[in-house]
């Protein structure tokens, strides 16, 4: 039975068993003990497993996309440069000074996608500290505050008064990529508004910080690619990494960023949970 | 002899811009599109004799492009030039008798050159005549392709 379980991936189910079955024989401790060892190196096994596959896929499909994303900048400067040579063959000057700007912007573009690809390389050294959610919420805010009131869209902060573990850096990141993207989702929509709320029962270990827009939202298949690398809707005008970094970055934090809620001309709600101060498994 | 007209169906503005500008400079006559469903509009309007088409585009993809084109006006030929370049778009894209596979960032000279043997072969009606019954097998795909961007491909799915 225990065999079976492991051969099904339920070590939970596997464990569980093995308990009953030492009460119900009365086994010795140390037997009990043996087989539950050997149940957590299979579970330390298969998760190291299923962490490498994760890692080989994500790496897979961040090299595709990131071949791609340089390859259309790269096409724009190749081709302005050619037909500039060419241009200058026939003595003609008339478009060398847009060739060139093209070019410069061109290399802009790779420049940006290189840095934002180091950042995420970066990743690896968050320190969490305890944090004022409602401090570092206002930091990350400085940015929009403007804009926000230039675009008139309505920003609502409520309950930001919460202690929260998490790299500050790092979470006002997290922070700055949810704001532009519903920042980004109003354009063109009445009345519009971005909600940054947070709550945490008395006995609950996490945050859970909410990021309503009433903007554009996502159709299912846009939820579903959200998370991924260089997926972006903004059309040449977004990396499409803010959302993976994002992801990224809360998983490292030991909490997780969720789509909770989004439907087309109904907004987007997404959810930011965090670890609480002095709840730190 | 009358100018040819083609289509060159790129999603990129700035890409598009460029490549009209220099298959223009061959003197040939060149109308862009932003996207798929823009492209089978204009073919439907032109039935242009040559097409250069990108795969990866808002609305319908290339694939679907070609195949529309192909349905409709078999001998028209059409290259293809690709920026995500993977080895299954390739012999999906040559399965339905597209006939260049150009990988971004690309050599104006092999657009214009793959343009101007397109129209040659259209000229020619070589493929109108018959194609074939049979999907073609790998080594005629790779036949088909350049060489070069064949080896880029495999290097790339590596």
């Amino acid at each position: 039975m225990v065999d079976a379980l492991r051969e099904q991936g339920e070590l939970d189910g596997a464990a569980r068993y093995v308990e009953r079955i030492s009460r119900l024989y009365r086994l010795p401790e140390a037997q009990r003990e043996r087989r539950l060892r050997a149940l957590d190196r299979e579970r330390a096994r298969r998760e190291a497993e299923l962490f490498r596959v994760r890692n080989i896929a994500s790496l897979n499909l961040m090299a595709t996309g990131i071949a791609h994303e340089l390859r259309q900048p790269l096409s724009v400067i190749r081709l302005a440069a050619q037909n500039a040579q060419e241009d200058l063959k026939r003595g003609d000057t008339s478009e060398l000074s847009a060739d060139l700007a093209d070019i410069d912007l061109n290399i802009d573009k790779i420049d940006r996608i290189i840095r934002t690809l180091r950042h995420i390389a970066a990743e690896t050294g968050l320190q969490p500290k305890p944090l004022n959610l409602s401090e570092v919420v206002n930091n990350a805010l400085v940015l929009f505050r403007t804009q926000l009131r230039n675009r008139e869209i309505d920003l609502r902060l409520e309950n930001l008064d919460h202690q929260v573990l998490a790299d500050e850096g790092g979470l006002e990141q997290i922070l700055v990529v949810l704001v532009s993207n519903a920042r980004d989702a109003l354009a063109g929509t009445e009345q519009p508004y971005i909600k940054i709320s947070a709550v945490s029962g008395p006995r609950s270990n996490r945050v859970s910080v909410l990021v309503i827009d009433n903007g554009a939202g996502m159709t299912p298949s846009t939820q579903r690619s959200a998370f991924d690398p260089f997926f972006t809707t903004k059309s040449g005008k977004g990396t499409g990494l803010g959302l993976y970094i994002a992801h990224n970055l809360a998983r490292k934090m030991g909490g997780r960023l969720e789509i909770k809620r989004s439907q087309p001309g109904k907004g987007t709600r997404i959810e930011l949970i965090l670890k609480k101060v002095g709840e730190e498994s | 002899m009358s100018i040819a007209r083609v289509l060159v169906a790129e999603d990129e503005d700035d890409v598009r811009r460029h490549l009209i500008r220099g298959i223009r400079r061959e003197n040939y006559q060149v109308d862009g599109a932003r996207n798929g469903d823009e492209a089978i509009e204009l073919f439907k309007q032109y039935r242009y004799p040559a097409v250069l088409l990108d795969l990866r585009m808002p609305g319908k993809h290339g694939l679907e492009v070609l195949g529309y084109i192909k349905d409709h006006s078999p001998e028209t030929e059409v290259v293809i030039l690709s920026g995500h370049g993977t080895q299954e778009d390739a012999i999906r894209a040559l399965n339905l008798h597209a006939y260049r596979y150009l990988q971004k960032p690309p050599n104006i000279a092999d657009v214009t050159a793959a343009l101007s043997e397109a129209l040659q072969t259209y000229q020619g009606g070589a493929l109108s005549a018959e194609l074939p019954a049979e999907r073609p097998d790998l080594s005629e795909v790779q036949a088909r392709m350049q060489k070069v961007e064949w080896r880029q491909l495999m290097r790339d799915e590596d």
